[in-house]
């Protein structure tokens, strides 16, 4: 029989029993919606923090405050202490250094909740100084951003995500506050989609930096952004900016890295997270599989009286093999089209209605649907078996 | 044409049951051969032996010369699409399948060329080519066993099987039936025909009688 004919046989014998097929399909579908949908999510995530990294030129290094493990891990826990980095950290990397730039940029996290009249706003304000914005991936839509003199006069001016200043009901040139101290809005910026995540929803202001350490009252830093002078240079520079503050601090309490090395430990993040999700997910496709294989195996015992007519006209035990093996791959390779479609579906819904933005790769479709066949060989092997190997003469009189 | 040489095929059921007890039987081409005996003789075994659905303990089973018995599954499978047709007391349609798909199973395991053209011959040649968008369940017996018999003469097959073919049918339908065998006969199909009915075996050539696994007695009869 052609593979045609046997394709034409299954869909036939599986419309026979639509129900039955349907609910036997859900298991499958139900495990490739969850697989493809959450590796759409993780991929999704990995996209953005990749497109936030490639936002930072070759030649950017990144210190951070407390000291990474061994495998290059930055200390998480460490950006919620009081930082290690100082203001002239700044100015003795810029004396002790020889291939970094000379313009070193940094930002300052500071608290306090944004108000603006009666509107009140939990964000996340930052001081920076204007390179730094290179950290945020930000872009002024309207007014201006920061120049070197505000900085250097200290003016109290604030930039804010236009997604603040609606919430805050606040235009450029009105003044609003950040717990006690005022500041003059100068400009709004939008925020590129990458960093929403990891900016409570966008909501973020940027103040000039010598302010935030004049509000915060100390000369702590939490991020310090240097060049290396040419891109060949750049591990060369992360040596010297490290032997230096160590130097300096006489302890390796902060963190120097390349972005792409964020990356890097993000990427092997999520890697593991997508292992997680293939190995728990997997566990409902064997659920899925179970339940086709019990099905699979009705299915042989209520058609033996057909087996034993289809062995009569000279179909071969081959032949009656690959009849029930199709059935069942086709059943899993129909629920996995029908969960990726789910799957499809939701990710869209996702990207419309989330900060979130799924993304399903070919090779996850790919893996769904490969998934999805070998459960359904697996799975339809014994049923298959079993009737292909079935006596003609006792199956012609199976009542 | 068929070499059956001491034959034996036994069933535990309870006891040992001796189903062929050392059955030689030649079948030459051309023949009306009617099988019959008492319920349990043997004579339904000895049918599907001969048609390769079964296969004996002992003994020599030769089909124009070749050792069958000594075929693999799969070559017995192919020979018996090739050279057989079988025609069942319970019709043995499949169900949810109109009539023309039941009778073009044999050719779509055979992969013949002009299927669809065989078929509906076949159907004609038996008077229900009308039929051939019904299920079986949407005919009578009678046109359920006639397609059932256009299935056996689609390959166009040297042997036709019957087990008892007019066994769940009225008289009258059941004649017709058996007018339909004698046509096929006339045309130079061999037909070997179980029954336990002695008034079927008015067109048959040769009777052979079975008793407890064995030939009792093998008469030629002229017509």
């Amino acid at each position: 029989m052609s593979i045609f004919e046997n394709y034409k046989t299954a869909l036939k014998s599986l419309w026979n029993n639509r129900l039955r097929s349907f609910l036997t399909l859900l298991g499958i579908v139900i495990g490739v919606y969850a697989v493809v949908t959450l590796l759409a999510a993780a991929q999704g995530v990995q996209n953005q923090i990749g497109g936030f990294v490639e936002d930072f030129g070759p030649r950017t290094i990144l210190v951070m405050p407390g000291e990474s493990d061994s495998s290059g891990t930055p200390n998480f826990a460490a950006q919620a202490a009081p930082s290690t980095l100082l203001v002239d950290d700044i100015d003795y990397l810029k004396a002790h250094t020889t291939l970094i730039e000379s313009v070193i940029d940094y930002a300052v996290f500071i608290g306090g909740l944004a108000t603006h009249g009666d509107k009140k706003l939990t964000g996340m304000p930052v001081g920076i100084t204007p390179g730094a914005e290179e950290l945020f991936s930000i872009k002024i839509v309207t007014g201006r951003n920061f120049e070197q003199a505000d900085l250097d006069k200290k003016n109290r001016f604030i930039v804010l995500s236009e997604a603040a200043a609606d919430k805050l009901a606040v235009k450029v040139g009105e003044t609003m506050n950040i717990g006690v101290d005022k500041f003059e809005v100068i400009g709004l910026f939008k925020i590129d989609q990458s960093l929403s995540i990891s900016s409570a929803q966008g909501e973020m202001f940027l103040i000039p930096a010598p302010v935030a350490n004049e509000i915060n009252k100390s000369p702590q830093v939490n991020r310090i952004v240097v060049h290396s002078k040419t891109v060949e240079d750049v591990d060369r520079a992360i040596t010297e900016v490290r032997e230096a503050l160590t130097t300096k601090h006489g302890t390796t309490d902060f963190t120097v890295m390349k972005p792409s090395e964020i990356l890097k430990t993000v990427d092997q993040i999520i890697n593991v997270l997508k292992y997680m999700v293939i190995g728990i997910t997997s566990i409902s496709l064997l659920v899925g599989g179970i339940g086709i294989m019990n099905i699979m195996l009705v299915t042989v015992a209520e058609r033996t009286r057909e087996i034993g007519i289809r062995k009569a006209v000279g179909a071969t035990e081959g032949a009656i093999l690959t009849q029930f093996l199709i059935e069942s791959v086709l059943l899993t390779l129909i629920g996995s089209l029908i969960g990726i479609g789910l799957a499809a579906i939701t990710s869209y819904l996702a990207a419309k209605f989330s900060p979130l933005e799924p993304a399903i790769t070919g090779t996850t479709i790919m893996m769904a649907v490969g998934m999805g066949v070998v459960a359904g060989v697996i799975f339809g092997l014994l049923p298959a078996v079993r009737a292909a190997r079935k006596n003609p003469v006792t199956a012609l009189k199976y009542e | 044409m068929l070499h059956l040489k001491n034959a034996r095929k036994r069933f535990t059921a309870g006891e040992v049951v001796n189903a062929l007890d050392g059955v030689t039987l030649n079948i030459t081409a051309g023949e009306f051969v009617g099988i019959i005996g008492p319920s349990g003789c043997g004579k339904s075994t000895l049918l599907y032996t001969l048609g390769l659905l079964d296969s004996v303990d002992e003994g020599e089973y030769s089909i124009d010369g070749m050792r069958v018995d000594e075929f693999s599954s799969r070559q017995r499978a192919l020979l018996r699409n090739k050279k057989f047709g079988f025609v069942f007391q319970s019709f043995n349609l499949i169900s949810r399948t109109t009539s023309f798909d039941n009778v073009l199973l044999p050719l779509l395991y055979s992969q013949t060329r002009g299927a669809a053209t065989k078929v509906q011959r076949a159907l004609e040649q038996v008077g229900v080519w009308n039929k051939r968008r019904n299920w079986p369940n949407q005919m009578s017996g009678g046109q359920q066993q006639r397609v059932a018999i256009a299935r056996a003469l689609v390959t166009e097959p040297e042997i036709i099987l019957a087990d008892e073919p007019t066994g769940n049918l009225d008289s009258k339908t059941g004649s017709e039936i058996m007018d339909l065998f004698k046509k096929i006969h006339a045309k130079g199909t061999t037909v070997v025909m179980v029954t336990h009915n002695p008034d079927l075996l008015e067109y048959a050539t040769r009777i052979i009688e079975m008793r407890d696994g064995k030939i009792v007695s093998d008469k030629k009869v002229k017509r």
